[in-house]
């Protein structure tokens, strides 16, 4: 796809906010770990990285002030379901911080906030979800965009919270598991693409004949061995091992969002 | 008896076509299309299409699905499936995102870079509705494109699928073919 920077960048920012709020609501909701200060600036910041997302996304269209009219074919078009369910999440995100006070407060308003961020995921997932593409017209396009949220979002939160509070929070396990899952999703993705049409099998070769993917492999992969570590260590882990961390995650997640589009061969 | 709604579409006769590209270099100069665009390209196929060694020669546009690809991706409804089968984009709704371009199994909306828009084939509905064929049917020299209505074409002298070519049943392709009959192997 051309202009695809754009979309790199929204669709990887955009779910990193999604994922960094959920973790951020299980913290402050069910854990109660997070000072009222804290809370305040990690839901701007999510609030920020939503905004950026949603700026340089209009900036693939051919006329981007006339993005408005994204919004008239809700029925039929995911992209549509993706433009109205963004900014609700960014709205409840807003609402959130505002008006979740009680523990009641905090639950209605922090589930209404995941499912329209979890209902962006799934509208994005479907946008690329066309027999048109063959390599991404695969459950693989769904469980990469949901991990992108699940892995990014929490690191992101982590970093924070180490930045804010100056004794970072710990959870390596979760970390661990996620990033695991992240390095079978490549294995799988390979896999499901060589047993598919001919275009699939030309984008699984385009996928692995590229050193961006080994880039992205060997990023993830130490990203996993280094929370391995911390969670064998039982160390809660410095504020810099959380920024390596993240670091790792988010250009291992760009590097495999650059390769998504760049290898999509149409049929 | 309730007049059955008319199912415009396309028959391409490759056994006619000779790749002389004038419905293409028509079509572009009726619209007035930018260099680097087509509504309607024509390609040299697979020569063993007929089972014989034989050099033959396809011209495909929109081909006006059944389900349009295009329409389901489109985020401003600027795709229209018309009752007549043509599938009508309208630029004016248009904000230039692609998605039918990726969305269209045939590759077939194209990036207007002047324009910032995207522009098809709508089957010169204009001229259809005044009662005149489109302009890639009156410039070709072999009369090898034509205005079918599908209620009344026998299906089982045309095909809606050539190999090389996407699998038309996945958005109901309206385009019909007649392939290309084998030559006789002559030897000395």
């Amino acid at each position: 796809m051309e202009d695809a920077m754009t979309l790199v960048i929204f669709t990887s920012l955009s779910q990193m906010a999604i994922g960094a709020f959920a973790c951020l609501f299980f913290l402050d909701a069910y854990q109660r770990k997070i000072s009222e200060r804290s809370l305040t600036i990690s839901l701007i910041s999510i609030l920020a990285v939503s905004a950026v997302a949603m700026i340089v996304s209009v900036f693939h269209l051919g006329h981007p002030f006339a993005a408005y009219r994204a919004l008239l074919n809700f029925g039929a078009s995911w992209l549509t379901r993706e433009i109205v369910f963004f900014p609700l999440f960014m709205f409840f995100v807003l609402m959130y911080a505002y008006f979740a006070k009680t523990k009641m407060q905090k639950m209605a308003l922090g589930w209404t906030t995941i499912l329209f961020g979890a209902a962006t995921i799934v509208s994005t997932a479907m946008i690329y979800t066309i027999p048109a593409v063959p390599a991404w017209n695969n459950g693989t396009t769904m469980a990469a965009f949901f991990l992108t949220a699940l892995l990014l979002g929490p690191v992101f939160i982590q970093l924070l919270l180490g930045v804010l509070e100056k004794k970072p929070v710990h959870f390596h396990k979760y970390t661990t598991g996620v990033a695991f899952l992240a390095l079978l999703l490549n294995v799988v993705t390979v896999s499901v693409l060589k047993s598919g049409l001919p275009q699939a099998v030309e984008s699984a070769g385009l996928l692995t004949a590229s050193p961006l993917f080994w880039a992205k492999m060997a990023s993830l992969a130490a990203g996993f061995a280094l929370a391995a570590y911390l969670l064998l260590k039982k160390k809660a882990g410095s504020l810099a091992a959380v920024t390596t961390l993240f670091a790792l995650f988010i250009v291992a997640e760009f590097l495999g969002r650059i390769l998504f589009y760049a290898t999509g061969v149409h049929l | 008896m309730a007049k059955k709604k008319k199912r415009y579409a396309f028959l391409i006769n490759l056994e006619r076509c000779i790749g002389c590209n004038a419905c293409t270099v028509s079509c572009k100069s009726f619209y007035q299309l930018h260099p680097s665009m087509n509504r309607r390209f024509v390609r040299e196929t697979s020569e063993l299409l007929t089972g014989t060694a034989k050099r033959n020669y396809i011209s495909t546009s929109c081909n006006h699905c059944d389900r349009p690809a295009c329409a389901a991706a489109c985020p401003t409804g600027a795709y229209l499936k018309l009752d007549n089968g043509i599938v009508k984009h309208n630029q004016d709704r248009c904000i230039g995102c692609k998605m039918c371009a990726t969305a269209c199994p045939y590759g077939v909306p194209q990036f207007d870079p002047v324009k910032k828009k995207m522009d098809k084939c709508d089957m010169c509905v204009d001229r259809l509705e005044a009662g005149e064929q489109p302009i890639c049917v009156t410039s070709c020299p072999l009369e090898a494109i034509q205005i079918v209505d599908l209620n009344d074409i026998d299906e089982t002298q045309v095909v809606a699928d050539v190999p090389g070519f996407a699998d038309s049943s996945i958005t109901g392709s309206s385009t019909r073919f007649i392939l290309p009959k084998g030559t006789a192997v002559v030897r000395g």
